[in-house]
């Protein structure tokens, strides 16, 4: 495939997981709107970060299948993307609050003093492995490339 | 040399990758489902069954609180259910844990009792200073590295 091909299926992909999918789901399911304020959930805030992360990462997919490996704009985009990816797995295991790092409490709205929580660690842990072996990869790659082309 | 590093690096990642989506979303399933079937419970009023005895000889108090826990998920769980009893003023009257591993399609039975003194009956247990209850279920699988619980307050 093509990196032209390649830049518009993989932004188009995640513009339709994270900005088209959300906002669908909250306009055909409308019990998710009355149902999540019981898990603290502000769903508007929600379906807007998640657009706000999917619109990033598009950006950063298209400016990585137009850019070659040696070149420092696709290397920034492959970080930067890492980054925001983690961001995002932050966010959706603590339902909108990723400052629990996969820990999070919620005061349940019914009755007082119900509280619930989960306890996602091991999970994030996992991802933060895989992100560091990303960015390891996406290093070596930019080195080399870089290596290659003075060689040449 | 650069080829190798990074093929290594990408099928690392992929695995890992697989292992993080089946680890996450097996254990979200268990804990999930486990939560749900223990606390829908076969009390009257709620999860648990509760049994009060009196001892006539110390004037004391035995409360045993026990729940029913279920584990429909895929992978073991290990439930702990702890309960206090609570002063209006939020003292510690009396606690008590008890912690089961659950296998896979299984049940069982937690059991807490409270211990109160005679003093304690005294204290507490008149109509406008009942005591109140506040219980943890904690629910944790894969190896106690993924949990989910809830905790209460109830007069």
């Amino acid at each position: 495939m093509g990196g032209k091909l390649r830049a518009v299926v993989s932004a188009t992909a995640v513009v339709a997981l994270l900005v088209i999918a959300p906002t669908l789901v909250v306009m055909l399911v409308p019990e998710i709107e009355a149902q999540a304020p019981f898990l603290g959930i502000d769903v508007g805030g929600f379906v807007r970060t998640l657009a706000l992360v999917g619109a990033a990462l598009a950006f950063f997919s298209v400016v990585k299948n137009m850019t070659g490996d040696r070149s420092p704009a696709n290397l920034a985009a492959n970080l930067l993307s890492s980054f925001v990816g983690l961001y995002l797995f932050l966010f959706l295991v603590g339902l909108g609050d990723p400052s629990g790092f996969g820990l999070t409490e919620r005061n349940l709205k019914v009755g007082t003093g119900v509280r619930m929580y989960w306890d996602l660690r091991f999970a994030v842990t996992l991802y933060l492995i895989i992100m560091l072996l990303g960015i390891m990869k996406t290093l070596v790659n930019f080195v080399y490339a870089r290596r290659e082309r003075l060689a040449s | 040399m650069k080829r190798t590093l990074s093929r290594v690096l990408t099928v690392c990642t992929i695995i890992l990758e697989i292992c993080l989506f089946a680890v996450f979303f097996s254990s979200i399933y268990t804990l999930s489902v486990s939560l749900q079937d223990s606390l829908r419970g076969e009390g009257e009023q709620g999860p648990f069954i509760v049994e009060q005895k009196v001892d006539p000889s110390s004037g004391g108090m035995t409360i045993l609180y026990s729940l029913r826990v279920r584990n429909r998920g895929l992978f073991e769980t290990s439930m702990l259910l702890k309960i206090k009893l609570l002063s209006r003023e939020g003292r510690v009257i009396s606690e008590g844990t008890d912690l089961r591993r659950i296998a896979p399609g299984s049940s069982a039975e937690l059991k807490v009792t409270l211990l109160l003194s005679k003093e304690d009956v005294a204290a507490y247990f008149v109509e406008v200073r009942r005591p109140r209850i506040a219980f943890t279920l904690d629910c944790r699988t894969f190896y106690d590295l993924f949990g989910m619980g809830l905790s209460a307050e109830a007069a």
